[in-house]
C-alpha cells in the first residue's frame, strides 16, 4: 500500500493505516523536534502531540507534500512545547554531568554502531553543532534543521513553516552564517575536514 | 568571516550553495567569485558549515509514537463534540434569553391591567364593595360576641346583619369610605404586595381578634387591612360572602371559631393563587432549568476547548 493510499483510509478513521504512516514518519518528527528542543523528553512529547494532531487533522490534508503536511503539524507542535516550556524550565538546555561540570561528549549523543573513535569524534562535532543550534533564534533554527539536518528541500521548508520561499532562503542564509561563527570557535575540536578556512587567513 | 559580507551577497552564496539561483543570477555570481577570492572563501566556509550539519547523525525515535484506539478515539470525540456542545450552548442560551424576555413583557403586561382594572372597580364601586364586607364582618363579630353563649344558629342568621349594619351606622359611618378611598391608590400596587398584606391582615386579625373578641379598636384596625385584600379582589366578592354568610352560622357553634375576615381572605388570596401556579411557576421553572442547561453546557464546551 503505497503513501497516498494510507492517507486515505487514515482519513475514513483506519488507526492502522494511520499507524503505518507514523512508522514512516516517526524518526523524522522526532528528529526534528530534538534539533530544535536540544531536549529529548520535550521532544517525544511534542513528537506524540503532533501525532495526535495529525490524526485529528487529517480531513484538512488536501494533497501535495504529506511530509511538509506533517513537519508544519511538528513545527507548531515544538513551538508549543516550547512556550511550555518557557512557563516551566525543568530540562538544562546545557547538557551537564553528575559533578556539575559541562560535558563535552554527552551519553545521549553518542551511536553506538560506531567505532569509540569516530564516535567520540562525531559525537565531538555533534554536540558542538547541537550547542551551536541552540544559541539560534528558534525560528533560523527550524530552517536550518529542516533543510540542513533533515535534508528537505525549500519549498517543503516553507510549506512546514508556513512562509514564503524568500523567508526561507534569507533565513537559512542568516543560520548558517550563524552556525559557521559559531563554530569557528570550536576550532580544533573539529574533525579537519570541517575546520573552516577562514581561520587559516585569519 | 560572514560578517563581511553584505545580506545579499551571504543569501545569494548560501542559495547559490542549494541550486536554487536562476541561472543569470548564477552566472553573476560565478563571475564575481572568480575575481573575489573573499568570496571564494566565504562560499568554502559555508559549504563545510552546510556539510556538517548534513552529517549531524540522526537520532532513532526512542519508541514507538503510534496512537492507541484510545488515544485517537478520545481526541475525535472530543474534537467533533465541541461543535455540538458549542451549539448547543448557544441554543440554550438563545431560549433562555427569549423565554425571559417574553416572561418578563407577558407579566409585567398581567400585572399592569388587572391592578388598574381593580382599581377602576373600587372607585367606581367603592360603597358598593365595601360596605358589605365590613358590615358582615362586624356583624360576625357581633354575633360571635352575641350568640356565642346562645348556640342558636337559625336565630343569629338574620339578626347578624342587621345588628351589623346597626354598629356599622352608629360607630363607623364615617369610617367605612375612608378606607375605600385609601385603598384605591394601594390596589395599583403588585399583586403579590397585596399578598403580602393579606397575609399580615390575617395574623393581626387573628390575634386581635383572639386577644379581645369584641373589642371595637380591634376590630377597626383589622378591617381596613382587611377590605384591602377583599377589594383588590373585588370580583371574589361574591364567594368571599357567601363563605362569610356560611362561616357566620358556624361562629355561632363555638367560642374559638375562626373570624369570618379571616375566612374571607384565604379564599380571595387561594383564588389569586391558582392563576399564578398555573402560569408564573410554571415559566420560572423553565426559565431555572434553562439557565441550568445553558451553564452545563457552556462550562462542558469550555471544557472541550481546553482538551481540543
Amino acid at each position: 500500500m503505497d503513501e497516498i493510499e494510507l492517507i486515505k483510509y487514515a482519513k475514513e478513521g483506519d488507526l492502522t493505516a494511520f499507524n503505518r504512516l507514523v512508522l514512516e514518519y516517526q524518526d523524522l518528527a522526532y528528529n526534528v523536534a530534538y534539533r530544535v528542543m536540544s531536549d529529548p523528553a520535550s521532544a517525544e512529547d511534542a513528537t506524540q502531540e503532533a501525532f495526535i494532531s495529525a490524526y485529528r487533522k487529517l480531513k484538512s490534508y488536501r494533497g501535495g507534500s504529506f511530509k511538509a503536511w506533517l513537519l508544519r503539524i511538528v513545527t507548531n507542535a515544538c513551538y508549543d512545547e516550547l512556550r511550555r516550556r518557557k512557563r516551566r524550565p525543568t530540562t538544562p538546555l546545557e547538557p551537564v554531568g553528575a559533578d556539575d561540570e559541562e560535558m563535552e561528549s554527552p551519553a545521549w549523543l553518542t551511536d553506538e554502531s560506531e567505532s569509540p573513535e569516530e564516535s567520540a569524534s562525531r559525537s565531538e562535532l555533534a554536540a558542538a553543532i547541537q550547542q551551536c543550534l541552540e544559541g539560534l533564534d528558534v525560528d533560523f533554527r527550524m530552517v536550518v534543521v529542516m533543510v540542513d539536518v533533515q535534508g528537505l528541500d525549500y519549498s517543503e521548508t516553507a510549506s512546514a513553516i508556513e512562509k514564503p520561499l524568500g523567508t526561507v532562503k534569507s533565513r537559512l542564509a542568516r543560520a548558517r552564517a550563524r552556525m559557521q561563527d559559531c563554530l569557528q570557535g570550536y576550532g580544533e575540536l573539529l574533525p579537519s575536514i570541517y575546520r573552516l578556512e577562514g581561520e587559516k587567513l585569519s | 568571516m560572514t560578517s563581511n559580507l553584505s545580506k545579499r551577497d551571504l543569501e545569494a552564496l548560501s542559495a547559490y550553495l542549494d541550486g536554487q539561483l536562476s541561472s543569470r543570477q548564477r552566472s553573476k555570481l560565478e563571475t564575481r567569485l572568480q575575481r573575489d577570492e573573499e568570496l571564494r572563501l566565504e562560499l568554502a566556509n559555508l559549504r563545510r558549515t552546510r556539510a556538517a550539519l548534513r552529517d549531524l547523525p540522526q537520532v532513532r525515535a526512542p519508541r514507538q509514537f503510534t496512537l492507541t484506539p484510545e488515544m485517537a478515539g478520545e481526541q475525535i470525540r472530543s474534537a467533533s463534540l465541541y461543535p455540538t456542545m458549542r451549539l448547543a450552548s448557544a441554543l440554550a442560551t438563545i431560549l433562555f434569553v427569549v423565554v425571559t424576555f417574553g416572561d418578563l413583557i407577558t407579566s409585567t403586561a398581567t400585572q399592569m391591567s388587572p391592578a388598574i382594572l381593580q382599581a377602576q372597580e373600587i372607585v367606581d364601586d367603592s360603597t358598593f364593595v365595601v360596605e358589605p364586607t365590613p358590615a358582615q364582618d362586624l356583624a360576625a363579630e357581633n354575633a360571635i360576641e352575641e350568640a356565642a353563649p346562645e348556640a342558636g344558629a337559625e336565630m343569629f342568621a338574620l339578626p347578624a346583619e342587621g345588628d351589623g349594619a346597626d354598629v356599622l351606622t352608629d360607630q363607623e359611618s364615617d369610617e367605612v369610605p375612608a378606607p375605600a378611598l385609601e385603598i384605591a391608590p394601594t390596589a395599583t400596587q403588585p399583586a403579590l404586595a397585596g399578598e403580602s398584606a393579606a397575609e399580615d391582615a390575617t395574623d393581626e386579625g387573628q390575634e386581635q381578634r383572639i386577644e379581645a373578641e369584641s373589642a371595637p379598636q380591634a376590630t377597626q384596625a383589622a378591617l381596613p387591612t382587611a377590605t384591602v385584600v377583599v377589594l383588590g379582589e373585588s370580583e371574589e366578592d361574591s364567594v368571599a360572602e357567601e363563605l362569610e354568610m356560611e362561616d357566620a352560622p358556624e361562629s355561632t357553634q363555638g367560642f374559638v371559631a375562626q373570624p369570618p375576615a379571616d375566612k374571607g381572605l384565604e379564599p380571595a388570596v387561594q383564588a389569586e393563587e391558582p392563576s399564578s401556579q398555573v402560569s408564573l411557576p410554571l415559566i420560572r421553572i423553565v426559565e431555572i432549568v434553562l439557565a441550568a442547561l445553558a451553564l452545563i453546557l457552556i462550562g462542558f464546551t469550555f471544557y472541550l476547548r481546553r482538551r481540543v
